[in-house]
């Protein structure tokens, strides 16, 4: 016997019309198969809609304030240890010539002391000599840069700082804030 | 109470767009008025208590967090609905397959029943109980589905959107879900229906 279409109506969603209801109904007098089912998806129907929506323990709404706080302290100290670590890795990125360069030229403990001191001695001098400079330049300043150019400079350092400024604040600190990034 | 094509009322519309801005306080309030529903869809697609709670807890953090791509103008419950379900959906891959009969069911931890009436809490554990069994049965999105369906009321369209379906796909999940539980409860109760239960036949039509 073939138990189609009327399974399909015992089981769709939809309301039948007068002739597929009187088929089914005779159809389901013949069959033991459909009436089972349709009989069993009474009984499932019944037992779903019997059950009653299951509500949270009080203080849900205290423990979601509670979990937000903690996530939201999580994701600070991320951002904080992800910007640390970058910092790191761009120092040592750019450290590494140097190291390369200075290794390359150690051939001893004591030479490499000796080396250390005086690259430290050499920069010394250099900030000595640039910081001369840079008093000498900076007293004549009015002499040598027009004051229209030094202010155009000033304006474009600050507009500089203003865009680092608005970048950190943009992906770095607002990410944070709003807990975003998941 | 006033309530929009979305079935938001004035105060809530005003809690959703300060929540939109980032308010958490606002956030707070649309927690108060959903966390039922989220609940009880966590509740119904794990079968445990305190896998529900933190579901439940983690959806509203995931709206919190996504309150900037809710759109307006559709409706916030099935928004939250949808992302719960997605959730729900995840947790339940990550398990294991459905059982396929009453006996694999693991020990669960009931939720708290705030009516103290003895003879009530035990019909309630008992109606929970079928309902756990049969929905154990099912898929995790075919469990979604019947869940929605059956206790938030939604319209086909609508489990649609919130189970990013389409409608055909939902109409066949739910036609499949159905004849699934039909067919389960038939194996679970030893006497056969066809001989017990003939008077229902016309009942169930």
């Amino acid at each position: 016997m073939s138990h189609q279409p009327f399974e399909d109506w015992i089981v769709g969603d939809e309301a039948l019309m007068l002739e597929q209801r009187q088929a089914l109904e005779a159809h389901l007098g013949n069959c033991p198969g459909c009436a089972g089912l349709a009989t069993s998806l009474a009984a499932v129907e019944r037992t779903l809609g019997e059950a009653q929506a299951v509500t949270p323990e009080a203080g849900f709404g205290l423990r979601f304030a509670q979990r937000l706080e903690q996530r939201r302290v999580r994701d600070s100290r991320r951002q904080a240890w992800r910007t640390f670590a970058g910092a790191v890795a761009a120092a040592a990125l750019l450290a590494t010539p140097m190291v390369l360069r200075l290794g390359a030229e150690w051939t001893s403990p004591g030479e490499m002391v000796v080396q250390m001191l005086l690259r430290v001695y050499d920069i010394w001098v250099g900030l000595r000599v640039a910081g001369g400079f840079t008093r000498a330049v900076v007293s004549n300043l009015s002499e040598i840069i027009p004051p229209a150019w030094a202010l155009g400079f000033l304006a474009a350092c600050l507009g500089m700082g203003a865009a680092w400024m608005a970048v950190l604040y943009r992906f770095a600190f607002r990410r944070v804030k709003e807990g975003a990034g998941r | 109470m006033i309530r929009s094509k979305a079935g938001i009322d004035r105060g809530e519309a005003r809690w959703l767009e300060r929540a939109r801005q980032g308010d958490p306080q606002a956030f707070a309030e649309l927690v108060e008025a959903y966390q039922r529903p989220v609940f009880n869809l966590c509740y119904r697609m794990l079968g445990e208590a305190g896998e529900a709670e933190d579901a439940a807890q983690e959806c509203f953090l995931r709206g919190y967090n996504n309150m900037r791509r809710y759109d307006p103008t559709r409706s916030f419950s099935t928004w939250l609905l949808s992302i719960a379900s997605h959730h729900c959906i995840d947790q339940l891959r990550r398990r294991r397959l459905p059982v396929d009969s009453l006996e694999e069911l693991e020990p669960w931890e009931e939720p708290a029943d705030q009516n103290p009436g003895p003879e009530t809490a035990t019909a309630r554990r008992e109606g929970r109980q079928a309902a756990r069994a049969l929905l154990a049965r099912l898929g995790p999105q075919d469990r979604a589905v019947v869940v929605l369906r059956y206790w938030d009321e939604l319209s086909t369209e609508e489990i649609a959107e919130a189970l990013s379906l389409t409608v055909k796909a939902v109409k066949s999940r739910l036609h499949r879900a159905r004849k699934q539980m039909a067919e389960a409860w038939l194996q679970d109760h030893a006497e056969p229906a066809w001989n017990g239960g003939r008077a229902d036949v016309a009942s169930a039509l």
